[in-house]
């Protein structure tokens, strides 16, 4: 064990500076979005480059310009994108686990089908549907619609197939004593299957939020480029693209704080519910 | 028997209806407009919908338009850079990470922070990482005496710049599997092998990289999916420039589909990127099967 300990401690010295270059990379640009959020854009343009911006430097301008500022409209569009996870999430909590339920324990006939049929659209990318989805949902007359915005993320395949693992799991049994009860199905699955599944559900739950709270391309998609259902991330990628071309004057801090905003929930999600995300993510990296 | 029977066909249709919801939406979001896209693909289809007829044409298109090809070339360039490059960081910060001392907690929440900001934001962060005035990357670079790069505005580095961006955005998220899956492999087998006489990089090469294989396989997949997809850098960043030079498939697809109304031949490209990314996962899942 000397032979070991010692080694450790000469390699220690390059271990902490690979350790260190590493977390200065991951954490600057984060850091990068907070000085930008709490500056103005006279002290972002001053040159040289202010690293570290003083107390007297720092200001919250920002996040009261963008409640006010037609461009972000701030009040109107976190409301928004509230509502549009809030819904991903209520949709897919609801649909995905009656699927994944029924697709695990009761017969249907050709659910095989189903299940492959799922798996199969694991491997379609939303990137090569945009322009036939498109064409689908206005179609249905749903362009401009808050429905519009949510239909396409209101039942995931991935959280139908890990809710049907899920109650694969659970024993026979527990169904069949409900069903020798008297239970109708509706029953069983709100009684006995859906608290056992607790776990499961809440990780459907945070997947699905966060995709809604982080979609993107589908709602600049589906609704007109200024548009009354804007959602935070639409309006942010506009302003990073405003910014880009030179073509309005848009300050840098806004920018950064509607970034910073857009992100606490998210990094609240991740502190609270950990455990489902780590779930979620390594879920996701064996289903494929 | 009677009763029995009526609760089979009970059980099928409460089924039927308990999977209506949830399938039904995929089949309207997914299949119906896979189906729609093949079918669109051997037309010329504008955007009021007049058809007609057009065989093969679209997809000779995908070859002989300089612009497609451009965006395929672009397309593949990417995946063969971002994917090696994406394995090679992630498992580096996963065998960094995978130490235990006091504020290993904190250090990791530094490194999993890419995990927690949307690509949007990530976008929006980088541009002003890369920008050509006021960026640090420059200033640091001006310190050190070079010249300013013009990152996003340059043909010749515009592609890297989102590259490098993405595998920051990637790298850990993938490394936070491998993390997963290194303390899960046994002491006993490093053990096993420093009894043997094998130095660390040889149980590197002998112990952990096997053990390791079936998530790299995982990995891989996933990471090859997520960038033959690429799309939003590209389409807020650069908008496909400068010259062309970060136009890809996704972003052909969406541009010719929505900017110029020709829905057919954005079908073709639509198609041919979905068949890429199947054939792609196929052949990976079969390597992964043969491999454990």
């Amino acid at each position: 064990m000397t032979g070991r300990g010692g080694k450790r401690r000469a390699g220690g010295a390059g271990y902490a500076a690979l350790l260190g270059l590493g977390a200065t990379v991951f954490g600057f640009p984060l850091y990068w979005m907070v000085r930008g959020a709490v500056i103005d854009q006279a002290t972002w343009t001053r040159v040289p480059l202010v690293w570290f911006p003083g107390r007297d430097l720092i200001t919250l301008d920002a996040f009261k310009e963008i409640f006010t500022s037609t461009q972000f409209r701030m009040g109107r569009v976190l409301l928004n994108t509230f509502a549009l996870a809030t819904m991903t999430m209520v949709c897919n909590v609801a649909f995905d686990c009656m699927a994944g339920f029924a697709l695990a324990k009761m017969r249907v006939p050709g659910k095989k089908y189903v299940v492959v049929g799922l798996l199969i659209t694991l491997m379609v990318p939303f990137e090569a549907l945009m322009v036939p989805l498109y064409l689908v949902v206005t179609k249905l007359g749903l362009a401009n619609t808050f429905p519009g915005i949510v239909l396409p993320g209101a039942a995931s395949a991935f959280c139908i197939i890990l809710m049907r693992q899920f109650f694969l799991s659970v024993p026979n049994d527990l169904i069949e004593a409900g069903v020798i009860d008297g239970a109708d199905w509706g029953q069983i699955f709100a009684r006995i299957a859906m608290p056992l599944a607790a776990p499961a559900v809440a990780t459907v739950a945070v997947i699905t939020f966060l995709a809604g709270w982080e979609s993107y391309i589908w709602p600049l998609l589906i609704t007109d480029p200024h548009s009354e259902f804007d959602v935070l991330q639409k309006v942010l990628a506009q302003a990073t693209m405003v910014t880009q071309s030179g073509t309005m004057d848009t300050e840098f801090p806004w920018l950064m704080a509607a970034a910073l905003i857009s992100t606490v929930p998210v990094l609240l999600l991740f502190i609270l519910c950990q455990r489902f995300f780590i779930a979620g993510l390594t879920g996701g990296a064996l289903k494929g | 028997m009677i009763p029995r029977r009526n609760a089979r066909r009970d059980e099928a249709l409460t089924g039927a209806v308990f999977m209506l919801p949830g399938v039904g939406i995929i089949c309207v979001c997914v299949f119906i407009p896979i189906v729609l896209a093949f079918a669109l693909s051997f037309t010329h289809c504008s955007r009021f919908l007049t058809i007609r007829w057009a065989g093969l044409y679209n997809y000779q298109k995908l070859i002989t338009d300089p612009l497609a090809l451009r965006s395929l070339i672009n397309t593949f360039l990417y995946v063969v850079t971002f994917v090696p490059l994406n394995l090679v960081l992630a498992l580096t910060i996963a065998l960094l990470l995978n130490r235990r001392f006091a504020g290993m907690k904190l250090v990791r929440a530094v490194y999993f922070v890419p995990v927690v900001l949307s690509m949007v934001v990530t976008v929006s962060i980088f541009r002003f990482l890369y920008d050509y005035e006021y960026g640090p990357i420059n200033a640091v670079l001006n310190a050190m005496g070079f010249s300013s790069v013009p990152w996003l505005d340059h043909k010749s580095c515009a592609l890297w710049a989102i590259l490098a961006m993405a595998l920051w955005k990637s790298s850990a998220f993938f490394s936070i599997i491998l993390l997963a899956a290194l303390q899960d492999v046994p002491k006993s087998l490093h053990e096993a092998a420093m009894v043997d006489g094998a130095g660390p990089i040889s149980r590197f090469f002998h112990v952990t990289i096997p053990s390791l294989m079936s998530v790299i396989t995982a990995v891989v997949a996933l990471s090859s999916i997520g960038a033959f997809r690429v799309f939003v850098p590209m389409f807020v960043l650069t908008e496909g420039g400068p010259a062309f030079s970060t136009r890809t498939m996704a972003l052909h697809a969406y541009k010719i589909g929505f900017d110029d109304g020709n829905l057919g031949q954005s079908s073709a490209v639509s198609f041919a990127l979905l068949a890429i990314i199947v054939l792609a996962t196929l052949m990976l899942n079969r390597a992964r099967r043969r491999g454990t």
